[in-house]
């Protein structure tokens, strides 16, 4: 080494040897780099659709609690109104001669 | 070229561009930051850090000097910024040994000398002021121009070659003196 020394150009050789045996192992690993990137400072576009995300999303789940419950109404008949209603009388008609002839299908039997 | 289409592609704010920064940079950046702060978490974080500030400040890059040469001034600025916030900036040694990854197997004859040459060199290059062990990282390892070199550390030109060459002899005489 001594005389490896005696020129400069050897003493260049060795410093360079030395620091690249040193730093060239010290590098980035693929989750630092993922993390790095995650930092970086988002674009208006990007924050709008973020934002339309979030606003899309509460939009649709309260257009769906308004829609159920405008269908409910439409749909759902209470106990009682069917009894009020007599919903649940079910019949058929038929005129013979002059007399009208009605046919219950409940089980109550016809009239 | 390719410098500036990576210019463009970042003052456009492209996450692209930002990739091919990390891929050129990063550990570069790592590297310089982890020679400064002797700590391989402070390293990332600064290095982060840096990598965000020329993903932001891009857009005054007016192009006098290297792209290269910008970033090693805002990494070693940022170095000597926490040194300074911890005060202990004339405390940083690099304990390389600790780094020095452990070789597995039955070395040949060659392979030991080397290190053994190694060791020396790290040595005496722990035993080196600061001031010429700094110029010699940049010069050697990271292999930028007696210019750039002035322009990161803020000095002429004539500085940084009179410390190079003042910081190889010393280096010499260190490894003469004490390490041989």
């Amino acid at each position: 080494m001594a005389e490896r020394l005696e020129q400069n150009k050897n003493l260049d050789e060795l410093i360079e040897d030395c620091l690249i045996a040193d730093f060239s192992k010290i590098k980035l690993s693929e989750s630092e780099i993922k993390q790095i990137k995650s930092k970086l400072p988002k674009k208006w576009w990007q924050k709008t659709i973020e934002l339309s995300k979030s606003k899309a999303l509460t939009a649709g789940v309260m257009g769906a609690i308004i829609y159920g419950y405008v269908l409910a109404q439409f749909v759902w008949v209470s106990p009682q109104d069917l009894e009020a209603n007599k919903l649940n009388d079910f019949y058929i008609e038929q005129k013979i001669g002059e007399q009208v002839v009605r046919i219950s299908l409940n089980s109550s039997g016809g009239k | 070229m390719a410098e500036d289409i990576l210019i463009k592609g970042l003052k456009k704010g492209q996450e692209e561009a930002f990739s091919r920064l990390l891929d050129t940079y990063g550990n570069k950046v790592l590297q310089t930051a982890f020679f400064y702060l002797k700590s391989r978490e402070l390293a990332q974080d600064i290095c982060q850090e840096v990598l965000l500030t020329v993903f932001k400040e891009i857009k005054n890059f007016k192009g006098e000097s290297s792209l290269y040469t910008w970033i090693y001034r805002i990494t070693v600025n940022k170095c000597y910024d926490f040194s300074k916030q911890k005060k202990n900036q004339h405390e940083i040694l690099i304990d390389m040994e600790t780094v020095a990854e452990k070789d597995l197997g039955q070395p040949t004859d060659e392979q030991v000398l080397k290190k053994l040459e190694q060791e020396s060199i790290r040595k005496a290059l722990q035993k080196l002021d600061f001031t010429y062990r700094e110029v010699i990282f940049l010069f050697y390892y990271q292999r930028l121009k007696i210019e750039e070199m002035a322009e990161i550390l803020n000095c002429q030109p004539g500085t940084v070659k009179s410390r190079l060459s003042r910081g190889r002899e010393r280096l010499k005489q260190i490894l003469v003196e004490e390490v041989l």
